[in-house]
């Protein structure tokens, strides 16, 4: 009802939609002229997001009315293929951030971010800082989420001077927002909060100072304050002390860790971890780190050789590498991780520089973890190798990288035609990585690209894993698909003739709360993707789906908030997958 | 003025064939002009809240010419932005974004830096880090490499700014 109504209104002003008229400017050019398109259809499995390059924020505008980022839109399209999405209005949130003692603080961050209900997105984060005038006040303009109750805002208060975040925990909670809302926030005061205290030393003892502390949950969230272990010559040398906020840490969480960094004048010292239970309220626990002996790391050189598509052995260039270690010894106190990482790109030979702790003298060989991104569109694998490190500085043994399999194609319209130059770009299926230590560093995957020949072939050299191949013909030409879960081995895998799904013409029209057009708003249609289980796609830690929604088109609005784009009306179907 | 020194140079030999001026056939010269137009998040400053916070970014550019290209460092000893890619204590380069055209005829193309970049665990605690996204409207020099070295407008004065927890 509110779609027609606003259709009439909108053929009768300059404002004009699909059959009463359209600007050949903005439709594509698989549906322009004398091409015809069937029009979109709604699907469960349409999700949009609303990006607007001007919130219209100008003196005397109701911030309730401003343009901000926001999800949760339904794409319903009429017979025509028609949706009109609206963005819904701003709410604030204000308050007053204080002390237990109600003390107020100026200069805190308040963070307000919603995670996304679109598999794969990030969050929408708005921030602000407690204000200095009016200390401690704060107010933060959030979109309403389009199901308050379900998608509730994740409040966090926290520091970025050293001074404050030494001071006090970070705070955060959970808060609907379904209209304006005042928020106090109020610090636990502290004999609300556990603490966790001790010294760092070096080998021989001495306090070492300049390291932050920090304590994380289970989940890699911050629960304490930050310290810095104290510089003196004095017994109180590397000694410091941490305030935890207990209740911060999920319910079932048992265990926090106890992070020790150097800082930038100190890039060559290790990073420690501790792991020690949840402490209760009003306790303190001694949590003390020593240093190994003799481990000061100094240059080595790693080459790093693959080989080409022509068999012979070449340079890994622009290889990305990460060493890591975990070095504790005898004075190592129980329940701590010591870990030296270094990472390093190859150079235009091959060989990546890298600091490394040398094995002592007359001793075993250090095993370091090396892991090697191999760069996308190189013919050799990324790696991860145990790699032997000597007590002498210098050129280690290289390392030849695996041969990448290929993943071919060729890519077809609905028609059975070639499809020429469109991308293909592989996305590759990646575990939850929510649990890991806060001190593991991997090497995320590259994402190879290419392009389809004149016959619509393509070929990608892959690592081996699980990936999503997203297919993205020229604009306008035909829709952007994907095709999902693709295993990829050590052998090459020719996924056949991939015909593209048949194309619909989708045209929004995209207004502000209160009804206006809201120009130059970029439209991003997202697939959810079907992760029920279902044969060859399990969905499961040995056999993962992909889970990440998939851009299918995305646009920005025209002067009268009117935007086309082309939309896939199914999946597409690869005649040989898998061979 | 080349073609006529050797006219007079040649008009003294025998047997000199004498180079006659083709016509200047027009050169289509590439529209290199390059707006940055949007970008998601948009530019400015992201506050962690965690180490392991992801971060991905695309960048909305109207460039008159279909080779325009970006490519994401990260600069990590806390100034912007001379990116010096010989000193990994200072850049690290990223990666290189996809190109999509998102409206031919105005020229507007989105460049997304697809995989997540976690600023946070490469730098101390506290530590800010700037993402900058160098985006060139003919693409860059070494194809397929890893430097800054752009072609035609190269863009270099938007980021984003990852204040790390403290």
């Amino acid at each position: 009802m509110l779609i027609e109504t606003l259709k009439r209104l909108l053929c009768v002003g300059p404002w004009l939609l699909s059959g009463c008229g359209e600007e050949a400017a903005s439709v594509p050019i698989a549906c322009s002229g004398e091409h015809s398109c069937p029009p979109a259809h709604s699907s469960p499995f349409w999700a949009v997001q609303l990006w607007p390059k001007d919130s219209g924020d100008r003196p005397g505008v109701d911030p309730h009315y401003l343009l901000m980022p926001q999800e949760g839109q339904s794409l319903d399209f009429d017979g025509t293929g028609s949706a009109v999405l609206r963005f819904r209005a701003v709410s604030l949130l204000s308050g007053l951030l204080t002390t237990a003692d109600n003390r107020a603080i100026p200069r805190a961050r308040v963070q307000a971010s919603l995670p996304s209900a679109i598999p794969g997105q990030d969050d929408y984060r708005f921030d602000t800082q407690t204000a200095e005038k009016t200390a401690g006040t704060y107010l933060l303009r959030v979109p309403t989420p389009a199901k308050p109750k379900e998608q509730p805002y994740k409040l966090w208060v926290g520091f970025d001077d050293v001074a404050q975040a030494a001071q006090y925990p970070p705070l955060w909670f959970s808060q609907i927002v379904a209209s304006d809302v005042e928020v106090p926030l109020k610090l636990r005061a502290q004999n609300q909060l556990a603490s966790f205290s001790g010294r760092i030393v070096n080998a021989l003892g001495e306090g070492v100072g300049g390291m932050t502390i920090q304590v994380f949950d289970e989940t890699n969230q911050i629960v304490s304050t930050s310290a810095q272990s104290l510089t003196a010559t004095d017994g109180t040398g590397g000694t410091y002390r941490v305030w935890i906020d207990p209740t911060l840490s999920p319910k079932t969480s048992s265990q926090l860790r106890v992070v020790v960094r150097p800082s930038s004048a100190q890039a060559l010292l290790p990073s420690m971890m501790a792991t020690v239970p949840v402490p209760d309220v009003g306790t303190n626990r001694q949590v003390h780190f020593v240093m190994p002996a003799q481990r000061t790391p100094v240059p080595f050189m790693l080459p790093l050789r693959g080989l080409s598509p022509s068999g012979a052995t070449e340079e890994a260039k622009s290889a990305r590498v990460l060493a890591q270690i975990h070095l504790e010894d005898a004075t190592t106190p129980a329940g701590v991780q010591v870990t030296y990482t270094a990472q390093a790109d190859a150079d235009a030979q091959g060989v990546a520089k890298l600091w490394l702790v040398p094995a002592p003298s007359g001793g075993k060989d250090l095993t370091y973890r090396v892991s090697v991104a191999s760069p996308p569109g190189a013919s050799y694998a990324s790696t991860v190798r145990d790699v032997q490190v000597g007590p002498t500085e210098g050129v280690l043994p290289s390392l030849t990288l695996p041969t990448r399999a290929r993943l071919l194609g060729r890519l077809l319209s609905t028609n059975g035609e070639p499809v020429s130059s469109a991308q293909v770009v592989a996305q590759p299926i990646l575990p939850d990585t929510t649990s890991r230590d806060p001190l593991e560093r991997v090497l995320e995957p590259t994402k190879p690209l290419t392009t389809t020949d004149d016959q619509g072939r393509f070929g990608l050299w892959l690592d081996p894993g699980d990936w999503d191949l997203d297919f993205i013909p020229v604009l306008g030409t035909a829709p952007r698909t994907s095709l999902d879960n693709v295993r990829i081995q050590t052998t090459d895998v020719e996924v056949g003739d991939v015909r593209l799904p048949q194309l619909s013409l989708a045209k929004v029209l995209v207004m502000g709360p209160t009804m206006q057009p809201a120009p130059q708003v970029k439209v991003r249609v997202l697939e959810i993707p079907d992760v029920t289980p279902r044969i060859g796609v399990a969905c499961h830690k040995d056999l993962p789906c992909s889970k990440a929604a998939k851009v299918r088109a995305e646009a920005f609005t025209d002067s009268k908030g009117r935007v086309q784009f082309l939309l896939p009306d199914a999946l597409p179907n690869a005649t040989m997958f898998p061979k | 003025m080349r073609g006529l020194l050797g006219f007079l140079a040649c008009g003294l030999l025998s047997g000199c064939l004498i180079p006659l001026p083709l016509e200047q056939e027009p050169t289509q010269e590439p529209d290199n002009r390059l707006v940055l137009q949007a970008a998601i998040p948009p530019f400015g400053a992201q506050r962690a809240t965690s180490l392991l916070e992801k971060y991905t970014f695309q960048v909305d550019v109207i460039s008159g010419n279909p080779e325009v290209a970006a490519r994401l460092y990260l600069q990590i000893n806390g100034t912007c932005c001379e990116l010096n890619l010989e000193n990994p204590n200072v850049t690290r380069w990223s990666q290189q974004a996809t190109a999509q055209a998102a409206d031919a005829l105005r020229g507007s193309f989105t460049l997304q830096f697809s995989q997540p970049v976690l600023p946070c665990t490469m730098v101390p605690a506290g530590a800010i880090v700037y993402a900058v996204p160098v985006v060139a409207s003919g693409g860059f020099r070494d194809r397929g490499g890893v430097r800054p070295e752009g072609l035609g407008e190269v863009d270099q004065n938007h980021y984003w700014t990852i204040l790390c927890p403290p």
